[in-house]
């Protein structure tokens, strides 16, 4: 799959945790770096998330904030 | 809530402005504080501002509206001729007559959802994406809610959105808003294949337009019934992706990037 977003960390899901509306999962990404993610229950359901899955996070480069 | 149409009455000569709301309120507060810097001041407009209407308004007519005596310490002197106050009078009069026409449309002809088009139509954002559609499903919880919106005929968009946001919005089924996307929330795929990703929105289309700036690219997809989506990604993206026009892509962003509004 190719996407224009710019960055894509690939990692596995280390935990899910179901809203009423909203999933929120974290991605173990390695070097000890956690990605946090909300998305929608639909979208987790239609991609069949469990914890465990080899999954990528992806955010467009204008998304991303620099702190220094 | 009721649409309300605010008709603007301009009086135009030689098919330049002559008078509108703007300039009679500049002649009233002359009128009233007998200077144009304090008019001006009253008005929230630049010197310059007001004394270049009271110029264009005294040139216009066959005699001054408004003259004026050069002002020692105390600053200038303005009054408002006989010529003036009956200008006033008169503008005053006719936008009278104007507002209770279009207040009878309002009142008898807004009542439509069709008419209501005309609000999305007038509303101006930054946002390049704008889509008028009717709310079709209203999923609540704790703090969110998830509201579809019927766009096209092929096409829905989901907004995740605040209980107090949707409350405020009066948002419930079969009511009209406008969804609200900034390009740069875009992310694009090639169009042969639905991507297995989160993001809620996925709209298909047809790339007709790709305009390469220095770092970023603008792409706008055909995303049929007559709709356009504009979407901003990196040129080296776009590059890798090796889109061009005539493809077919996929738009994806995610339900909590929508901004939706109503009238």
């Amino acid at each position: 799959m190719k996407l224009s977003a710019r960055n894509a960390l690939k990692g596995r899901i280390e935990s899910i945790n179901k809203g009423m509306v909203t999933t929120t999962l974290k991605v173990d990404v390695g070097h000890g770096i956690h990605v946090t993610s909300s998305i929608t229950n639909d979208a987790a359901e239609d991609l069949g998330l469990k914890v465990g899955d080899e999954v990528t996070a992806i955010i467009k480069s204008s998304d991303v904030i620099i702190g220094k | 809530m009721a649409p309300k149409i605010d008709a603007l009455l301009a009086l135009r000569g030689d098919g330049r402005l002559l008078v509108g709301r703007d300039r009679i309120a500049m002649l009233e507060a002359v009128a009233e504080h007998g200077s144009i810097t304090k008019a001006a001041h009253a008005l929230g407009f630049s010197y310059k501002g007001a004394w270049d209407a009271i110029t264009a308004i005294n040139n216009l007519l066959p005699r001054p509206a408004v003259v004026t005596q050069a002002g020692g310490r105390r600053g200038g002197f303005a009054e408002v001729t006989e010529e003036g106050r009956r200008l006033i009078v008169a503008f005053r009069r006719l936008e009278d007559k104007l507002t209770r026409i279009s207040t009878a449309i309002a009142e008898e002809g807004l009542g439509t959802d069709s008419d209501r088009l005309f609000w999305s139509l007038a509303m101006k954002t930054s946002a390049r994406n704008a889509f008028h559609g009717q709310v079709i499903e209203v999923k609540r919880a704790t703090v969110n809610v998830e509201v579809t919106l019927k766009v096209s005929e092929r096409n829905t968009i989901v907004a995740v959105i605040t209980n107090d946001s949707t409350d405020d919005l009066g948002l419930e089924p079969g009511r009209e808003a406008v969804a609200l996307v900034k390009s740069s929330f875009v992310i694009l795929a090639r169009g042969d294949e639905m991507p297995r990703i989160s993001a809620r929105n996925k709209i298909f289309g047809t790339m007709v337009e790709r305009v390469d700036g220095g770092v970023n690219s603008e792409v706008l997809l055909d995303i049929g019934d007559g709709k356009f989506l504009t979407a901003v990604v990196t040129r080296d993206s776009m590059d890798e992706l090796g889109l061009s026009v005539g493809d077919r892509a996929c738009a994806l962003f995610k339900a909590s990037h929508v901004i939706l509004a109503v009238a």
